[in-house]
């Protein structure tokens, strides 16, 4: 490689490098700015990230509260079921209402 | 610069230049050209649409919010076999808890799938458990399961929903597409376990459960209902029996049972009865409905106005229509009796006189119009149209129809048909729909509001009055036993043959009542009809009783008061 590049080279005359001030405060204006922008930039992916993050938390909770409601609503009406309501009204020695008396309207009622 | 030199570095920049257009061409090729395939490809590999929410199936309540299906919570326990770092321990702390063989389990677990499903359903306590115990590589997927907490309560008008999350039968059946959830999908990137990764912010999505459906089904109804249908059964001997008790002012049925039965929290049990018990009897099951059909001729040959309750006809204790000799299964004739009669005595020959009196047009034009030979449009799966063959059908009629059709014989139709038929009649002649959802919600607050549909105006109120009244008089001298004390009943009893090949079974019948009261503003009407009862054949000595006891337990709970009374308050003692 070394013999490609003085093939190449050589012949050439060397130039000093050599930046204005200006130049180099352009460049250093610009990875400034970039440095910038890109820092915001992943400031804020990974607060998007973390926020989508907290949405999916609070979506799962959502559903385990969801399923947990339905649960306690069907746990609920097995207590409350037309058997379980009779078993416990038995067991207090409660029956069913044989006669029914109507109160008849009079006058001056 | 010296020419050598320069011709080299202008070789070497064209070679560059050569190269660096190579790339930019690859690369436009790339970016541009193909830009849709690749673009396609990337996502593909790290976007797919996962669920990520299963909101349950839509609840069922009775009208007055008690719930009668909802949706209760299972797991599915699932491995990833790759993640699974100790097999044996996993395996060891699996079996107890899914009464499982530990063998079987680490089997599994070493298996080269990426997948692996190890128990579904478990309940919630042990997948609680699972899920508890933190294990490396095993997944605790939350399921519905359907539930039902009043069992076997109203299981024919509910139905049942299975493991795929399909209803059949019943409500659940007819409204399955209303009561199915509203899956949460969510496209975007997913984790090699198809778990959501959370590069952008989604889109909040609420998870939305199928709609609510309130019935117009009371609970407590039903379960007097079914206490009554079994006492019944048990009591006569029946081999099964429905009955249905509906509100004439609406058509809102407030209970419908049958025998036999099932529950539905454990529906697949009874797949091995042959045949299961799933299907509805009340709209699904026909019927030869017997002499309570005699209330559809007498209203149709008085609406005519070609007789009055009054008029009179020679009845000699039998007729031929058609080349068949009709008689009255009393034995009574020789003398002279009223239309009224017809229904008071059930007189067979009497209906088949007023049919033919009518003419096949006439009278058939009523029985379609009281909705018999067509479904009622009810909102329960299943409902068979009945049987009901027509003067104009050359395979099927046969001219003897004439006059058997008129006392119910001949033809078949469900006990729901023939429920709507008498309640078109203590409905001052106005068939409405019948139907037992009252109303649906919506998870979007959207709230659909079933209203009485009025059908057809099928007879007069006059004549509808009429009706009624000769109905009171069947209950008050002929069938005293269906009668409550304080209020009046219209009724009307039937006896029906069973067909079977070849004729009539000589031995088994249907025996049926229908009534309604309290007369003249009656609010409840029922059909008890039971299937060949062994105590006796006769529908006074079975059907009749049911229907008395069932009506003044019902009268009493639903606060009906006696005929012709104000009520100031009512004390039960």
């Amino acid at each position: 490689m070394p013999d490609f590049m003085q093939w190449v080279t050589h012949g050439i005359k060397r130039g000093r490098f050599e930046m204005d001030r200006r130049t180099v405060l352009c460049l250093v204006t610009s990875v400034i700015v970039l440095t910038l922008v890109a820092t915001f930039y992943l400031l804020l992916v990974s607060r998007t990230a973390a926020r989508g993050r907290h949405i999916q938390q609070l979506q799962v909770e959502l559903f385990r509260l969801q399923r947990e409601n339905e649960q306690l609503e069907v746990d609920i009406a097995r207590e409350g079921s037309v058997a379980r309501l009779r078993e416990r009204a038995e067991a207090l020695g409660l029956g069913p209402a044989e006669q029914l008396e109507f109160l008849y309207l009079t006058e001056g009622h | 610069m010296a020419e050598g030199p320069r011709r080299r570095l202008k070789l070497v920049a064209t070679m560059l230049i050569g190269l660096v257009a190579m790339l930019v061409a690859q690369l436009a090729q790339v970016q541009i050209v193909d830009h849709e395939f690749y673009e396609g490809w990337a996502i593909e590999q790290r976007e797919r649409t996962i669920v990520i929410a299963d909101p349950p199936r839509g609840v069922i309540r009775d009208r007055d919010g008690h719930l009668l299906a909802g949706s209760e919570v299972m797991y599915s326990i699932e491995a990833d076999p790759v993640y699974v770092v100790d097999t044996t321990g996993v395996a060891v702390a699996l079996g107890p808890l899914l009464h499982m063989p530990v063998t079987q389990i680490e089997r599994w677990l070493r298996s080269d799938a990426l997948w692996v499903q190890i128990a579904s359903p478990v309940s919630k306590e042990t997948g609680e458990q699972i899920a508890d115990l933190g294990l490396q590589g095993i997944k605790v997927k939350p399921l519905w399961a359907r539930a039902y907490p009043e069992n076997s309560l109203a299981s024919h008008v509910i139905g049942f929903c299975n493991v795929q999350g399909r209803g059949f039968y019943g409500v659940e059946g007819f409204y399955d597409a209303e009561l199915q959830p509203k899956q949460v999908e969510y496209r975007g990137p997913v984790d090699p376990a198809s778990e959501q990764v959370p590069w952008t912010v989604a889109p909040v999505v609420l998870p939305k459960a199928g709609d609510e459906l309130i019935l117009t089904l009371d609970r407590t109804v039903q379960a007097l209902v079914e206490d009554e249908l079994i006492r019944a059964v048990q009591e006569y001997g029946a081999q099964g029996g429905t009955i249905i008790v509906m509100d004439p002012r609406t058509f809102e049925l407030l209970a419908m049972a049958s025998l036999p039965n099932y529950d539905p929290d454990r529906y697949s049990d009874f797949y091995v009865l042959a045949p299961p018990p799933f299907e509805n009897p009340a709209v699904s099951k026909l019927y030869e409905p017997g002499s309570v059909f005699k209330v559809v001729t007498v209203a149709a040959a008085l609406d005519t106005g070609l007789v009055t309750p009054e008029t009179t006809y020679y009845d000699q204790g039998w007729i031929e229509v058609g080349g068949a000799t009709i008689t009255n299964s009393s034995g009574e004739g020789g003398r002279d009796f009223t239309v009224s009669d017809i229904l008071i005595h059930s007189l067979n020959v009497g209906a088949a006189w007023l049919s033919t009196h009518m003419g096949p047009d006439t009278f058939y034009r009523y029985v379609l119009a009281f909705g018999f030979g067509r479904p009622t449009g009810v909102d329960l799966a299943g409902e068979v149209p009945g049987q009901v063959w027509l003067p104009g059908d050359y395979v099927h009629w046969h001219d003897s129809n004439r006059g058997t059709n008129a006392f119910g014989q001949g033809m078949a139709v469900t006990p729901l048909q023939m429920i709507t038929a008498v309640a078109t009649v203590a409905n001052d002649g106005a068939r409405l729909r019948p139907h037992i959802v009252a109303r649906r919600n919506t998870p979007d607050g959207v709230v659909y509001t079933c209203r009485p549909m009025v059908e057809a105006q099928v007879i007069s109120p006059r004549t509808a009055h009429m009706v009624t009244e000769i109905m009171v008089r069947t209950v008050e001298e002929h069938v005293r036993r269906a009668q409550v004390a304080g209020y009046r009943i219209a009724g009307k009893t039937g006896t029906a043959q069973i067909p079977v090949p070849g004729g009539y079974d000589k031995e088994g019948t249907i025996a049926s009542f229908i009534g309604f009261g309290p007369v003249p503003d009656p609010q409840l009407i029922i059909l008890v009809k039971l299937d060949r009862t062994k105590t006796s054949p006769w529908a006074s000595d079975t059907a009749v009783p049911t229907f008395q006891r069932l009506a003044s337990q019902l009268f009493m709970i639903l606060d009906i008061p006696p005929s012709g009374t104000e009520v100031a308050e009512a004390v039960t003692r």
